[in-house]
């Protein structure tokens, strides 16, 4: 267990040190000079000179990727030029609007999704089965942010229960979950259609194993063989899609906070492109991507909790 | 022949015969501004009314339609061509090349198409070709490992343990044996991933990143009527539904591919 | 005493019937074998004892056990009868346990939900039937997941399993199939002597004959649904009277001694036929080298032959 913790977190560094040059390679050495895209073309030569000085530009490559990847695990992005202040300091305002909207959309997709599956596999072929299918292959079809636009004009166009956009802060807390129900539906929706289906494709799967023929001649209630036998190992498939989805729905919230004009990080990398605040824009597109790499490193870890057969592996 | 691969053999049809019809023919120009003629209702000059500028609804579905599927081609077909060149590489060679190639396309499931739209509209500004980029990026990874696999098992196999021990070259296997073999998993693989391909240029373009005006699409119409959903929430129905169709046709179809080539999996359908 | 009683069990895939109005007793205690070439019914029967029945499966004729008629209970029924009075080894050690539980925590599993007794108490209990089925450092076997186990000792465990809450009937389903000569030999000789030991009835499904002889002592054969002989282990095997049954005998594998040469094995000319091509009349028309054409007229009728023997055949070998 201790061996494939430690060569998986090697892994996950490695990995991160691979993102970290893909993103500043892309962002850096593509044709095109960062201190001309920051200024645009039309700007003086001068005003050009200055900002690449300012920006460290004119020393080698190599050496300006150690100084950004030093200081941003000090967790110093740089500075903004657009907004003028450290570029950690607008992720950190950002944050509890984002972090929560994906972790409600995470723990809404993960119940949503297993309920119906599990649902649907424990009623085979039969109606519920199939209205689960139906719903979720429809699901899968559905753009979230289309998906959204629905909610708005029914939820806070028609019926105005709940608000089409904006968020009040947490200073007030109902005022703010209200505001991120929509989001976390249109985000949890899509996924847990995706997640629907392999739960039951997966419990399905276990059903038919020989383990569960084995706890049916136990006399185990067919509840008790879902929760005890079948669910647990079906787990395995559904945690890998789990983490997939995390990748998802920390994307989608880029999407989804610019349907309701939700002023978190998605929002933030967007003013960034616009603004063309290139720091900024590295800084979140790693995070992003770092976001995404350290839940498959979870995800791993999660296995080898639920199965024994992965702890004595090395 | 299987329910889904003809529900969704159809909804493919209708919306690349949209397509292909919108090359020749639309009901008026989806690009005409009239603003005299703003927010018309459906009638039989204009099947689904107009929009905030008096342009035919109908007539720019039918030219996004266009922008949509040569997205999916042009992505799907550049990235199903470059992960499956390198997945029968890794086949093909083995050893630190195969898992230089599996590492590789392990880094590149950190860059989610959005992520990586955003970093080339950031240094490039946005623009159609950054997302067709940006889409057959996510592409490639997803070829190569589904290319590997299906090439491994057919490396495996007896008839080409025979043509290697009769001295062919690995890339003359590769193109006589290989290839054939895995195509049918491939097809199966290019029809799901040209839904998401569909779904992945709706959303650059809401966003902005894909195509750009005055090319008509799905996605950008969604944003343009997005801000009048108290005006107008028609316009922001019909785009979606679009969509919807598309992506479902391709998912269907694909489903129903896999069903016809892998019966194992029939009926469980994951 | 009569423990279980089958009438006319009669099971159907659509139109194709692979069980045929079976009908045989088992008494308390008693160590009965069923054989069968692969596709006879062997399985579909012991399921069907067992109240597992595949849901596709249509399943008429009566089934008693210790006095009472249990095919019509319903599914709850069923479920306290199985793993409390009624267990069940199956065939693939390997695959029949949960990779993610715990020996132990298997072992106890039907104890705990059916006698409701503490854990502590379980694990006592599972102590002592690791024990008993011969699981080297039971102990530790119990704390360990199947993985870490051997195929061998995987079936004890199994075994153990099916013994959990001290049945009185015990299903093994072809139990050794994963297991080389040796530890084959090894579990049929535990299993006999824990079914004596307890007085537990056994059923052994095997296509293997050695098997059977070397645990029961009255078996049946079946073959494409049909029972086709009953009776005493040691009289059928030295005197056959359904052709069936001598081809069995013929084809099976005899220890060669030393320095004899290998013959080509005598098979049962032919194959199984599908559930949907087997004959009308004597399932075993076709590849029996006694049939007649009145052969395939009408099913034969199982008949006494000689006092607790009964063949299902036109023309029998006189006993
Ligand atoms: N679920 C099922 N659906 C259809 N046919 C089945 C099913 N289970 C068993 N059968 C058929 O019933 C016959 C007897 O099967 P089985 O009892 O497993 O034979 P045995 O155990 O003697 O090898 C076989 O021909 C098999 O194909
Ligand atoms: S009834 Fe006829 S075919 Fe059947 S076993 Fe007897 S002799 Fe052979
Ligand atoms: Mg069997």
């Amino acid at each position: 267990m201790g061996l494939f913790l430690l060569r998986r977190l090697l892994t996950l560094i490695a990995t991160l040190v691979a993102v970290s040059i893909v993103v500043f390679l892309v962002m850096n050495a593509l044709p095109g000079d960062p201190a001309l895209i920051v200024l645009g073309i039309d700007s003086t030569p001068e005003a050009q000179a200055a900002l690449r000085e300012k920006m460290g530009l004119n020393e080698p490559l190599a050496l300006r990727y150690l100084h950004w990847a030093g200081a941003a695990l000090t967790g110093d992005f740089g500075i903004s030029h657009s907004f003028d202040v450290p570029v950690g300091r607008l992720i950190a305002e950002r944050l509890p609007l984002t972090l929560p909207l994906a972790a409600l959309a995470t723990v809404a997709t993960v119940t949503t999704a297993i309920a119906l599956g599990v649902h649907a596999a424990a009623r085979h072929g039969r109606l519920a089965d199939w209205g689960v299918m139906a719903l979720s292959q429809l699901g899968i079809a559905v753009p979230a942010f289309w998906l959204a636009i629905l909610l708005v004009i029914l939820f806070a166009v028609r019926l105005r229960w709940l608000p089409p956009g904006g968020f009040p802060g947490w200073d007030d807390p109902v005022a703010a979950l209200r505001a991120l129900v929509l989001p976390t539906v249109s985000l949890a929706l899509v996924q847990s259609a995706i997640l629907a289906r392999v739960t039951r494709s997966s419990v399905l799967e276990v059903m038919r194993l020989d383990y569960a023929r084995t706890a049916r001649a136990k006399g185990l209630s067919r509840s008790a063989i879902l929760r005890r036998h079948v669910l647990p190992n079906a787990l395995i498939p559904i945690v890998t899609i789990i983490g997939m989805q995390i990748a998802n729905l920390v994307t989608g919230t880029i999407v989804i906070e610019n349907v309701f004009y939700l002023p978190g990080l998605g929002r933030l990398i967007f003013q960034s492109i616009a603004n063309r605040d290139i720091f900024t824009v590295q800084a979140l597109v790693m995070l992003f991507a770092a976001v995404v790499v350290v839940t498959n490193f979870l995800v791993d870890v999660a296995y080898a909790l639920i199965d024994p057969r992965l702890k004595d592996r090395v | 022949m299987r329910w889904n691969a003809v529900v969704g053999g159809a909804l493919v049809g209708l919306v690349a015969g949209v397509a292909a019809l919108s090359l020749v023919w639309t009901p008026h120009d989806p690009a005409g501004i009239d603003v005299s003629r703003r927010f018309l209702p459906a009638s039989p000059a204009h099947w689904l009314g107009t929009d905030q500028v008096g342009r035919d609804v109908a007539s720019m579905l039918m030219a996004g339609a266009q922008s949509s599927i040569a997205v999916a081609l042009l992505s799907v077909g550049l990235g199903a061509s470059l992960g499956t060149a390198l997945g029968l590489l890794a086949a093909a060679r083995g050893g630190w090349v195969e898992e230089a190639v599996m590492r590789l396309s392990d880094l590149a499931f950190a860059f989610p198409a959005l992520l990586f739209a955003i970093m080339l509209a950031a240094v490039f500004g946005p623009s159609l070709t950054n997302a067709v980029l940006a889409i057959a990026f996510i592409m490639v990874p997803i070829f190569a490992r589904v290319s590997r696999a299906s090439a491994n098992a057919v490396w495996a196999r007896e008839f080409v343990q025979a043509a290697i021990a009769a001295g062919r070259s690995r890339l003359g296997i590769t193109i006589d044996h290989v290839l054939p073999n895995i195509a049918a998993v491939l097809m199966v693989q290019a029809t799901i991933e040209f839904a998401v391909a569909i779904l992945a240029e709706a959303a650059l373009s809401y966003l902005g990143l894909g195509v750009q005006p005055p090319t008509p699409s799905w996605g950008r119409m969604l944003s343009e009527a997005q801000t009048l959903l108290y005006l107008a929430p028609q316009l922001a129905i019909w785009p979606g539904l679009c969509i919807m169709v598309a992506v479902l046709g391709f998912n269907l179809m694909g489903d129903g591919l896999r069903d016809a080539t892998d019966p194992r999996l029939r009926g469980v359908g994951a | 005493m009569t423990l279980v009683s089958v009438r006319d069990l009669t099971i159907a895939f659509g139109g194709a019937l692979a069980l045929r109005a079976l009908s045989f007793d088992l008494r308390r205690g008693e160590l009965l074998g069923v054989v069968g070439e692969s596709g006879s019914g062997k399985t579909l029967a012991a399921l069907s004892l067992m109240g597992m029945a595949p849901e596709a499966a249509r399943v008429s004729g009566a089934i008693s056990f210790d006095g009472e008629r249990v095919d019509t209970l319903p599914e709850t029924g069923w479920q306290s009868l199985q793993g409390r009075r009624i267990a069940m080894i199956f065939q693939e050690p390997m695959s029949a346990l949960n990779p993610l539980q715990r020996i132990g925590t298997q072992i106890t599993e039907a104890m705990i939900w059916h006698e409701g007794i503490s854990r502590a108490e379980a694990d006592a209990r599972a102590l002592a039937l690791l024990g008993e089925v011969g699981m080297p450092e039971p102990q530790a076997r119990l704390r360990m997941y199947p993985h870490q186990l051997s195929g061998g000792q995987r079936q004890r465990a199994l075994i153990a399993m099916a013994l959990a809450c001290n049945p009185d009937l015990v299903l093994a389903d072809e139990p050794t199939t994963a297991l080389d000569a040796t530890r084959t030999a090894q579990a049929l000789d535990l299993l006999r002597g824990l079914a004596r030991a307890r007085g537990m009835a056994l059923i052994l499904i095997s296509h293997d004959l050695a098997a059977i002889e070397r645990v029961a002592e009255r078996m049946l054969v079946l073959y494409g649904g049909d029972l086709m002989e009953e009776g005493p282990v040691a009289e059928i095997l030295s005197r056959p009277a359904h052709p069936y049954t001598a081809g069995l005998i013929r084809a099976r594998p005899r220890p060669r001694p030393p320095g004899v040469p290998r013959r080509p094995l005598p098979t049962i000319p032919g194959s199984v036929p599908g559930l949907a091509d087997l004959p009308r009349g004597c399932r075993f028309h076709g590849r029996c080298p006694k049939g007649r054409p009145v052969c395939a007229e009408g099913r034969p009728p199982l008949v006494d032959i000689a006092p607790g023997r009964r063949a299902a055949c036109l023309f029998p070998e006189p006993v």
